[in-house]
């Protein structure tokens, strides 16, 4: 908190709800995190585990008559933004945040030329600059050529698509940018292109990073923290480095388990047994006692605050199997801080 | 069955169409037994407007104007149910051949089934009935004629889904004939949207006797909602009634149908809310 | 986009052929003499029977009967329509410039109509406002427009005398220039709003299906993400998306809206096609019919045509793979 920058992102035990007629999913379930100026941060979980939601909450995306911020606040570059309006956000929106999403030919507008979808960024974000020639600055940024602002997306590969999609967040000069599983939809050869483009682009502009995926490896390759995320509660954090060495919370371990591929003493591939938990109800307890290998007693009766591991606070997990820290909600706090 | 039941019960409206619909087809029985004047009585009471004597008023013969409307039940329903029934028989049979084998057959009956559909379909059917002379069993026979295709489509498409299904490939390995897995087997499985799609063409039947009826292409001595209407039309300016209330009954009975058919589609298809 | 063109017209021709086929078979459903259906049951002229049969070779076989017919059809001969005094062709083309001058401006006011129904309705799903408009299209889908035409005489001519009941211009004076397109547009206003009820039923439903199926589409949260206005999005992303099927709904029921007009025109008496068409049953005018079907189905398959072009032209995915016509 001695800084005198706020953070570009900074979100606080945010519980987030949809409910349809009769029934009430609460996705979000006090979920933290922060992001400093220029910092590439990972958010990894299970498809279902609230991380998508969590990154469109940064930019009021959930759909806005069934979704609800219960409690905790989100703020970007110091400014609150969880209560804005839908006619509030179209103000907020693209800068100093921006995102950049899976599927790149459903995300793209599959009547409208590439150009023109870029161009809508500029005109609305950086009006000044002349549109034509800030297309083919963009596109070039991304490694497209020029004539590609007149193609349309169904013309384009994959990986040309996720770059043109990338092209049209970037045209909004973001400081930050959201990345939801950019290169899920990719083959292997194009995710690496995609991630080493993502990592020049971050130091050629400065800006900061949201990385989202199920996917350790990437998160290893192109961020410098990570948080863990399950049933909408972020469970673990740290330096990529401090995770990967000794990942903490038993759901963690359970993923580097999947990532690596081991075989049990049967031979079978490890994964994590069971299912994630239905949302519907509000858990009392670790959302992850019903699958996890070492649950105590007292995971289902309540979820615990975190535990600092390591020097320096940079890494702290929520799991009883780790000794409470005295001043917990201050570890929490500075948990993020890095 | 039960859910499938209980969902037909939420879609209200698709209820309230079926008990309307029951109502017509007991009226339609009874009409022989039915008290009340005969609907090609003329009487000296001409162009009376709707009074005690005669509820929704009398035509320029002094023939009963609701008397008319409860004898052109039979005919509005014989009309839709006959023609429907032929319609969803032939397209049934067509369609799931078609689809079974594929081939040369598949695509002959499938531009064939395209020129139907793409032909103004009220327009021959009026020149078919005009060209050949009028009668209940030409026009059913029209109707058909144009409205197989929708089911022949429909049926071809849910014949070639579930003859890839395991459950088929099964039977087959049992050594049962193709005809016979075709009969028992796919058929059966691909009639709920062919039922929801035969009830919409029971509407659309009525619909165009109507309309055949209207231009005076029916039997002057069938008493039918169209037929009444054409001789409204002469009298629009003195006589209101005699196009209010037979349109009214061709209205309600069409909209039931469709909705019963809505209400159907609904109700079989897994993947509708209610 | 020419390769698209070509494989558009490979569809219709063997369609129009097709349609000429059925329309020969016509002739020899009528009973008895098939000299009948060509000539029609109004006197006609003696010897001009004998110089038909031999024309369109009735006493030879069924193929060269076939033959003979589409040849004299090639060259423009629909026959001779002696209720009328005139050649049927000539005949059904000048009629049809009426029903057209009643069909296009329904066509389009029921366009417009329906696609901002189903944009104010779209956004607020499972709204009283949107199964209203749910419940209306099945109502137009259910009412007979020759009925529905006959309510609004009764109402608007008879009752109120705020409109013309019949006819296409006043006969108690002779109006020229302005004042007679005034009139004209004047007798059209009952009848176009008849087809107009009808159509927008299948507008307004397949527009709000395709208004909501384009607002949950994914590029939608791209443009919301970007920071364009709500309005910026559903009229440049939204809209453009959702009008694709419409417009191809619009155009392959051509012919649902030419038989629509046909039935409106013998309630207000508009001496176009439609009013032919009762006219001609009336007189057994068989020719005339013939003719009347003929016309309005290859103007459908044009119609169709005509649809798979602008469907492609505003698609730029249609382009490329050539698909049409679902």
């Amino acid at each position: 908190m001695s800084r005198t920058k706020p953070p570009i992102l900074q979100i606080e035990d945010v519980r987030l709800t949809f409910r349809t007629r009769d029934t009430v999913v609460r996705a979000l379930n006090g979920a933290s995190l922060v992001i400093q100026e220029g910092e590439a941060v990972g958010l990894v979980g299970e498809s279902g585990s609230g991380k998508s939601t969590l990154a469109r909450a940064v930019l009021g995306l959930n759909p806005e008559r069934s979704s609800k911020i219960e409690a905790g606040r989100i703020l970007i570059a110091g400014r609150d933004v969880t209560r804005l309006s839908q006619a509030e956000w179209e103000h907020e929106r693209g800068h100093p945040v921006a995102m950049v999403f899976q599927d790149p030919l459903s995300f793209l507008n599959p009547i409208m030329r590439i150009g023109r979808q870029i161009a809508e960024s500029i005109e609305r974000h950086a009006p000044e600059r002349p549109v034509g020639e800030r297309v083919g600055e963009l596109l070039e940024l991304v490694r497209l050529p020029a004539s590609l602002s007149r193609a349309y997306p169904h013309e384009l590969s994959g990986g040309m698509r996720q770059r043109a999609l990338l092209a049209v967040a970037l045209a909004c000069e973001p400081r930050l940018l959201i990345a939801d599983e950019p290169t899920t939809a990719l083959d292997v050869t194009t995710q690496a292109e995609i991630l080493a483009l993502l990592r020049d682009l971050r130091e050629k502009l400065g800006m900061a990073m949201l990385l989202i995926t199920h996917d350790l490896g990437i998160v290893a390759s192109a961020c410098e923290r990570l948080y863990v995320i399950y049933a909408g509660r972020v469970v673990e954090w740290g330096r990529t480095k401090e995770v990967f060495a000794e990942p903490a919370h038993p759901y963690t371990v359970g993923l580097f388990h999947a990532a690596r591929a081991d075989r049990d003493a049967q031979g079978r591939f490890a994964t994590i047994g069971g299912e994630p938990p239905d949302l519907g109800e509000s858990a009392q307890g670790c959302p992850f006692a019903p699958r996890c290998p070492k649950a105590l007693p007292e995971c289902v009766r309540s979820m615990p605050d975190a535990s600092v591991l390591g020097e320096g606070a940079s890494h702290a997990v929520r799991c009883w199997l780790y000794p409470q820290a005295q001043d917990a909600t201050a570890a929490a706090d500075r948990a993020g801080g890095g | 069955m039960r859910r499938m039941w209980r969902r037909f019960l939420a879609y209200r409206a698709g209820v309230l169409a079926a008990a309307y619909v029951l109502v017509l087809v007991l009226v339609a029985a009874a009409t022989p037994f039915l008290p009340g004047p005969d609907p090609l009585q003329i009487s000296n009471d001409v162009m009376q407007a709707p009074s005690l004597a005669h509820l929704l008023g009398t035509d320029e013969l002094g023939r009963d104007v609701l008397s008319g409307i409860v004898h052109g039940v039979a005919v509005s329903l014989t009309v839709g149910f006959a023609a429907a029934l032929a319609a969803t028989v032939i397209g049934v049979v067509i369609g799931a051949t078609a689809g079974y084998w594929g081939g040369l057959f598949d695509l002959l009956v499938m531009r064939i089934a395209e020129v139907f559909q793409v032909v103004p379909s009220f327009i021959l059917a009026a020149v078919i009935v005009a060209l050949s002379g009028p009668g209940l069993t030409r026009v059913v026979s029209v109707i058909a004629l144009l409205a197989w295709p929708q089911v022949a489509r429909l049926m071809r498409g849910e014949v070639m889904r579930i003859k890839g299904l395991e459950f088929v490939d099964a039977v087959r390995c049992l050594g049962v004939r193709e005809p016979v897995i075709l009969a028992t087997e796919v058929i059966p499985n691909a009639l709920a949207p062919v039922l929801a799609a035969g009830t919409l063409i029971v509407a659309q039947a009525i619909l165009l006797e109507a309309a055949l009826s209207f231009l005076g292409l029916s039997s002057a001595d069938l008493v039918s909602w169209g037929r009444m209407l054409n001789s409204g039309q002469r009298f629009l300016y003195n006589a209101w009634w005699l196009s209010v209330f037979p349109g009214t009954a061709i209205f309600l009975t069409v909209l039931a149908f469709n909705l019963l058919g809505d209400a159907i589609g609904a109700a079989l298809n897994p993947r509708t809310e209610t | 986009m020419r390769r698209f063109l070509l494989a558009r017209l490979g569809w219709a021709v063997p369609v129009i052929l097709a349609i000429l086929v059925v329309n020969f078979l016509i002739i020899h459903i009528v009973p008895g003499d098939p000299i009948q259906a060509l000539i029609g049951d109004f006197p006609a002229p003696p010897g001009y029977a004998d110089q038909i049969r031999h024309e369109f070779g009735l006493d030879q076989p069924v193929s060269t009967q076939l033959g003979l017919y589409l040849l004299n059809l090639a060259k423009g001969q629909l026959g001779f329509s002696f209720a009328n005094r005139q050649p049927v062709l000539g005949l059904i083309l000048q009629r049809a410039q009426f029903t057209l001058l009643l069909m296009l401006p329904a066509l389009a006011a029921a366009a417009i109509l329906g696609i901002v129904m189903a944009l104010a309705a779209a956004p607020r799903a499972g709204s009283l406002y949107d199964s209203g408009l749910t419940a209306l299209s099945l109502v137009g889908f259910s009412l007979p427009i020759f009925w529905l035409g006959q309510l609004l005489v009764i109402v608007f001519a008879i009752k109120l005398h705020l409109l013309p009941a019949q006819g296409m211009f006043s006969l108690r004076e002779r109006l020229t220039g302005w004042p007679y397109v005034l009139d004209v547009l004047w007798h059209l206003v009952l009848p176009m709003f008849s087809v107009t009820i009808y159509y927008v039923a299948i507008v307004a439903r397949v527009a709000r299906a395709s208004v909501l199926d384009a607002l949950s589409q994914d590029f939608v949260l791209t443009a919301k993400a970007k920071g364009l206005s709500r309005r910026h999005v559903l009229w440049r992303h939204v809209l453009p998306n959702a009008l694709i099927p419409v417009v191809t709904v619009i155009g392959y029921n051509f012919g649902y809206s030419l038989t629509g007009a046909i039935l409106v025109e013998t309630v207000f008496a508009w001496p176009g096609l439609g009013n032919l068409f009762i006219t001609s049953i009336g007189n057994r005018d068989y020719p005339v019919l013939q003719g009347i079907f003929l016309l309005t189905a290859i103007a459908v398959v044009i119609a169709n045509v005509a649809t798979d072009l602008i469907y492609a032209s505003l698609d730029p995915r249609v382009r490329a793979t050539g698909l049409g016509h679902a």
